[in-house]
């Protein structure tokens, strides 16, 4: 397998991970909303994932390491398009969370923890499924 | 404004006989690349369309142009 298959590949995989993130996100507030009340437990592994998810989607990782050739591959031009074209679908989907969740609180008030956790949750779960579906698409 | 970019990328690669992985690793960039410039999905920046060029062995303007 040479180095452009290899990162075809892992491209793959942090496709299928950043679905399977964009899944388990929404899941979390739910549960988290739905409970009896937040555990520091769960919010910490919630933040863990936040900030996983969020640092995997900029290319910060790939400044501060030694990239070798297949993680330069990983980020070319293309890559780095997406990761704009899904930061942009993750802004927009924050704004119309946070404006729904904001009305929604007029009825049924809303912890600012709370308003937090969906307002992120959205713009991640957006932002997430935008770059996996685009770059699923670039490689048909 | 509605500008398009054209290319004639997929005729070039073929003409020379390289599959998009091969051209993708002649210029380091990833085959997903070159894909979406030959469908047009995705604009090159300027180096890029030079590395492209260089490596079909074309001059740059005989492989993307705007559309009128």
């Amino acid at each position: 397998m040479n180095l452009v298959e290899k990162a075809e590949q892992r491209s793959r995989l942090r496709a299928a991970l950043f679905y399977a993130l964009a899944t388990i996100l929404p899941l979390m507030t739910i549960l988290a909303l739905a409970g009896p009340g937040e555990s520091t437990t769960r919010l910490l592994l919630w933040l863990l994932i936040i900030g996983l998810a969020a640092l995997n989607l900029s290319s910060l990782p790939f400044r501060w390491s030694r990239c070798g050739p297949v993680s330069r591959l990983m980020n070319d031009e293309t890559t780095k398009d997406h990761r704009r074209s899904s930061f942009a679908a993750g802004f927009w989907a924050m704004i119309l969370s946070a404006a729904t969740t904001m009305v929604v609180a007029t009825f049924q008030p809303l912890g600012a923890a709370a308003l937090g956790r969906i307002t992120i949750t959205a713009g991640l779960t957006a932002a997430l499924i935008a770059f996996a579906t685009l770059e699923l698409r670039a490689s048909r | 404004m509605n500008e398009t970019l054209c290319n004639d990328l997929k005729a070039a690669r073929e003409a020379v006989g390289l599959t998009q992985g091969g051209l993708a690793e002649a210029i380091g960039v990833s085959r997903k690349t070159i894909n979406t410039v030959e469908n047009g999905v995705f604009q090159p920046s300027t180096l890029l369309a030079l590395k492209l060029a260089r490596a079909l062995g074309r001059p740059v303007e005989s492989l993307f142009w705007i559309a009128d």
